[in-house]
Formats: C-alpha cells, structure tokens, sequence
C-alpha cells in the first residue's frame, strides 16, 4: 500500500514538473515568436460571424507566411481581458474591440498613416492627442426590420424606397391596424440597450446628451421623445417585458408574432439563415423631426510592447487594401469602412442596400455621440455603462419619472466625465 | 394496518420522486432536442418541443468550428493534477488537524475555516497578483497551484478522522507503526468515502470553473472547455446552433465519467450519509 502510495507520489510529482517544464517550453517558443512567428490577434464574436477574420488570417499566412491566431475571447470580457494582459506586460499584438479602458491610454498604436493610405473614414474612429490610433474595422447600424406576412395579412404598407419614408405616427397607426386584424401579440419590440433607444431619440429630435459649459445637458426633445417612448411600452403596441425584465426581443421577432423590430444590421445574417416560417424585410426606420440611425461596430488597435509592431502594422495594412478588405466585408457581412469598397453581399444583399442609404441620410448627431462617448472610455478614468438604459428602465418600473430619470443621467455623466 | 401505511408512503415517496426527477431531467432533454433543431425552428410560434425536421447539421458545424479535443485535453489535466492534488493535501492536514494536539492547531483550524467566509471573486485581485508574480500567468500550473486548497476538503476529512477512535492510532503505534505508515495505511483506506466525495466535488468544481480561467489563460491553446463556450456569446447576437450543439458536445466527458465511476459515485452517497 504505500509503495502504491509513493509511485502515486513519484508519478504525480512527474507529470508536474512535465507540466511546469512545457509551460517553461511555451514560455520560450512565445518569445522566439515575438522575434518572428505567430502573431496574436483578440476579437470577439468571430466564429458567429462567419469566421470571416480567421480566413482572412490564414489567407494572409498563404500570402507571406507570417502566422496569425486568431483568438476568440467572449464579448463581455474583452476589456478586461486586454486590461489584465496590459497588466501582465504581455499586450497582444492587434485586437478587434467595441470598447476601452483608460489603462489602454498610451499603449495603443498610431494608424493614421495606415489608414490615411487606405481610404479609412477616419472621422469613424478614435483619434486622441492628433493620433488616430483606433480606426473602424466594421460598421453596424440600428435599423428596423418587418414581418412582411403580418405586413400583408393586415393590408397596411411600409416604404420600400427613400422617397416615401414613414414618420412615427404613420408606422404606430399601422401597428394598430395590424394589432386589429391579425393575431399578433404586440405592435414592436426594441433591444434593451442604450444603443437603439438613442437612435429613437435623435430620430425625434433630441440631440442626446451633451457638455455645455461645465456639466452635461440636453434639449428638450429627449424628454418629449422619452415620454413618447413610455407611451409605447403600454404591453399593447411595446412589451415592457423586454426592458424591465430583458426578455429577448430578437427571439420574439423570430417568433412570428411581432410585426416590427427595432435592432440593427447584424441580425441580418442570422435571420436570413434562421427565419422560415415568415417572410421578413429590412426597412426604413421611420423618423419624426429628422431621419437618424446610431452606430456601431468595431476598431481596430495594436498594442504597443507586444514586441510585434512592424508585423502588426504590415497585416492591419493588407486588411485595409480594397481587395482584402471587401472580402473581409462579404465572408463577415459588415458594412464597410473604407471610402471605395464594393461588397458583394451573399445574403440579403438588398437589405444592406437600405443599412447603407439609411447611414448616408442620418443625421450627424449619431456618428459624433457615439465617437465621444467611446473616446470618453479610453481617456476618463471613470466610464458609465449604459446610464440612460438603466435611469429609463427605472421610469418604466415607476420608480421615477422622465423628468428625474433624465436629471440623473445628466448628473452621472457629468460626475463621471468633467475633469 | 402497517403494510397499508407502507404501501402508501411508497407510493407516495415514489411519485415525489418521478417529479423531481422530471423537473431535473426536463431541461436537460429541452436542450438536447434544441439543438437537434435546424435554426429556423428553434424561436417558432407555437413552440413544439419535438423537432420537425431533427438534423445533426449543428453538431457539425460545432466540431469543425470548436477544437475540442484540445479544449478537453486541456481540461482533464486541469481537473485530475487538481483533484488528486487536492485529495491529498487535504487529507493529510485534515488528519493532522483531528489527530494531533497542539496548542495552535485549533487556531489554524478556525483560520482556515474563515476562508472560506470570502468568495473566490474577493480574493481573486490578489490571487491574481501573486500568479503574476509567480510568472505563472497564461500557464495552466496557474490554474491549478491556486485551487489545489480549499477549506470545505480539509473540514470533511478533520471530521471524518476525529470519528476514528484513537485506540486505533495507538494500537498502530505500538505495534511500531510510524506516523506515515499509520496516515497512508490506516488513515486514508478508511476514509475512502471521504476521498471518493471530495474527488468528485473537486473534479467537477475545476470542469465547470470558468472566472478564474478566464482571468489567468490568455493563450487559445490554453482555453478550457468553458471559456471556449463563452466565446461563443457574441455582440449583439448569439448563434444558438452552435451554442446548442456545442453545450451537448461540452457535456459528454461529464457524462462518461459518470457512467465510469457510477458505482462509486452511488457508493459514495450511501456510504457518506451513513457515516454522517
């Protein structure tokens, strides 16, 4: 029993040391590769989107030989992922990223040059101190789908080009009309999210929330546009269900029993693979005071002292050049960032279409709030995460009114942003 | 009068049983008939539970997307070096902690039991910090070494132990029996019920554990089981083929290991509880 002990002991002790010494092993091939091999990039969501970054990664292998690994790391911890990495003094070469932290200020990379040699929209990415070091990678934007079966069955129309755009009122009274003559189980959903609902408030005239002077503000359309939205969540026309208690709107639209969903462009891929019971269509949102969209989508940075710079720089720069990144576009279904591409989009190409005039006809005040409040990340030290979603699921929940929910966002953006 | 009482409370007891069992068993199939769905049935309207047209397409495109022999290599030796690991540190401080009697011994007991009042997400910045320095960031010895302790393994077998009568240990000891002897020998063997609880306990704590091997492997070749599922989750959409198929495809190792060790695991609860 105890010379089974002892070998037990013996073995243990061996597989450890084994462990320790290919950890030790990878340690050392981890540095020769910073002198010249695998490069790694950090992104998230690729496998759902088509892996559309992993081809283009080992295309760029076949091309010149230098590897790239691609890694996938889950969405919601992306930030704190790269945060820990920068920590450890072991940044990753490149990353895709949606948001930032401030202890990225300073280790980011300048593109400028990169980007300014391929067309990139720049005034899309995030320049600080002149230096543009997170150009956009892809570009999302919220946009409206419809169940064109309910659509039908009710007789009402919705605008199929830009020359007879709906306005609110029209959009809620065909809603009604659907709500009547069909058996739908509510007029629209909308995503829980700061995302959307700011493309509603600008869409009626709200101009979000801004500096002025020495603490944030806003005009006087956000609260009639907020009013309007908690008129809406009446369990008739919107259920509260999706922003009080985050039932997915996504899978209600899917559902069939819902004529109008609000999201935005990537739901494109997976409603064309997974809706069959019910025809669907994109459309174009409906607007009030002007037309608006807000958008989204993903930056790209590399990292410096990851020991691979230059190799960094030469990808991002191949990612760039037209070809490459139209095929990027077309494999992940992005809407594109570079001023001369042409995608080609395998599904739903007609819906893109409508994504792309619904950004070009969308006014300002989207692309500028956004690239503020993504900037304010990387440079305050404090950042709010999605402050207005949560003051207005508070209203919802008569936990406050609109007047106090939108006093409250003012406060905490001011607290977390004005030096 | 008596065999009726028994017929009923048998009944009775058995009926609860099947209803347990079905609220236990319930999701467990929803998911498996999922993710034998094409998309396109998962979110219709009325909701059936059975599948219209079953297609395997899913676990297909799981396995070509996912890695997973590697992410399961990856996990296996990260749960068993813990486990035996585990088992064996605290065994022996669990008999130190019963059979010997120092002065200081209770306070160490009482320290250690204090640990367990703080969640792993508490001391996990300083945990952290010392991997870090440790150089063991980003290797899966820093996924082990910091789980190898835990208090709940010490406190089992302290008490297991302190119910073996100390005659035992002397009658050992005089027929010259040293300490080790007396650990390996005697100790352990009658505290297999013990070892078998705390090895299964432990195995699946490291198979499903997800934060902490989030925070310390940066490598994808390192990724565990779990972190490679996460990573499914995207944006502002999931892809609930993938994430289906590839929940039941993560399940299946659990499953084998349980088919494997069944008699034990039965065992062990029967066992346990008696001593208890």
């Amino acid at each position: 029993m105890k010379k089974l002990f002892l070998m037990i002991f013996v073995l243990i002790s061996t597989i450890l040391v084994a462990c320790s010494g290919s950890d030790n092993d990878s340690d050392a091939s981890s540095n020769t590769d910073t002198n010249g091999e695998v490069m790694q990039f950090y992104v998230s969501g690729d496998k759902v989107e088509g892996s559309a970054l992993t081809k283009m990664s080992e295309k760029y292998t076949e091309e010149t030989g230098v590897e790239i690994e691609v890694v996938d790391v889950p969405y919601s911890d992306m930030v704190t992922k790269i945060t820990n990495m920068i920590r450890a003094g072991e940044p990753p070469a490149l990353a895709r990223v949606t948001g930032f932290n401030s202890a990225w200020d300073g280790q980011l990379m300048d593109l400028t040059q990169i980007a300014e040699d391929n067309n990139v929209m720049t005034d899309m990415g995030i320049t600080v101190d002149d230096q543009l070091v997170a150009p956009p990678l892809d570009l999302t934007a919220v946009g409206m789908f419809v169940n064109k079966d309910l659509f039908e069955e009710a007789g009402v129309s919705y605008p199929t080009s830009e020359d007879d755009i709906w306005t609110w009122d029209e959009l809620i009274s065909s809603i009604n009309t659907i709500l009547d003559k069909t058996d739908a189980q509510y007029g629209m959903v909308m995503d829980n999210s700061d995302h959307r609902l700011n493309a509603f408030l600008y869409q009626h005239g709200s101009k979000g929330f801004y500096k002025e002077g020495d603490q944030y503000t806003t005009n006087e359309e956000t609260k009639d546009a907020l009013e309007k939205f908690m008129e809406l969540n009446d369990n008739t026309i919107m259920p509260k269900s999706v922003w009080t208690a985050g039932e997915d709107a996504s899978s209600m639209f899917k559902s069939g029993r819902v004529p109008v969903y609000m999201s935005g462009s990537w739901q494109i891929t997976d409603f064309a693979a997974n809706i069959e019971d019910f025809e669907w269509e994109s459309v174009y949102m409906p607007y009030e005071e002007v037309r608006a969209t807000n958008l989204g989508g993903n930056y790209l940075v590399g990292f410096e002292g990851s020991g691979q710079e230059e190799q960094a720089r030469e990808f991002m720069d191949w990612l760039y050049q037209k070809e490459n990144y139209e095929e990027l576009a077309t494999y992940g279904g992005y809407l594109p960032v570079t001023e001369d591409a042409e995608v080609e989009y395998e599904l739903a190409p007609e819906a893109y279409t409508i994504y792309q005039n619904e950004i070009a006809a969308s006014d300002p005040i989207a692309s500028q709030q956004r690239n503020e409040l993504v900037k304010k990340q990387l440079v305050s030290k404090r950042s709010i995460g999605s402050a207005l979603a949560d003051e207005v699921i508070n209203a919802l929940n008569d936990e406050q009114s609109v007047d106090d929910a939108i006093e409250n966002v003012k406060n905490e953006m001011t607290d977390a942003y004005v030096e | 009068m008596n065999k009726l009482n028994d017929r009923f409370s048998t009944i009775m007891l058995t009926t609860a049983l099947f209803i347990v069992a079905l609220m236990y068993l319930f999701p467990i199939v929803w998911l498996l008939l999922s993710s034998i769905k094409p998309g396109s049935e998962l979110f219709s309207y009325p909701l059936n539970i059975l599948p219209e047209n079953p297609t395997v397409d899913g676990y297909v495109y799981s396995w070509s997307t996912m890695e997973f022999i590697k992410y399961f290599i990856n996990t296996l030796i990260v749960a068993i070096l813990t486990t035996v690991l585990t088992v064996i540190a605290s065994a022996t401080c669990g008999f130190a902690l019963a059979k010997y009697n120092y002065k200081w011994l209770n306070v160490f007991l009482i320290c250690m039991l204090a640990t367990t009042m703080l969640p792993t997400e508490v001391i996990m910045t300083p945990t952290f910090s010392v991997i870090l320095d440790l150089g063991l960031y980003d290797s899966l010895a820093g996924l082990i070494i910091p789980s190898i302790n835990t208090a709940t393994g010490i406190f089992m077998f302290r008490q297991y132990f302190m119910t073996v009568p100390n005659d035992l240990l002397e009658s050992a000891r005089i027929d010259g029996a040293n300490e080790g002897k007396i650990f390996f020998n005697l100790m352990l063997p009658i505290a297999k019920p013990v070892v078998i609880t705390l090895a299964i306990f432990s195995f699946q704590w490291r198979w499903n554990d997800y934060i902490w091997p989030l925070i310390v492997l940066s490598d994808p070749n390192k990724y565990t089981v779990q972190i490679a599922l996460r990573s499914i989750v995207g944006a502002d959409n999931i892809d609930w083929v993938l994430l289906l198929s590839s929940s039941i495809i993560s399940l299946v190792p659990m499953i084998i290991i349980f088919i494997v060790f069944q008699r034990y695991i039965m065992d062990t609860s029967a066992t346990s509880g008696l001593k208890g």
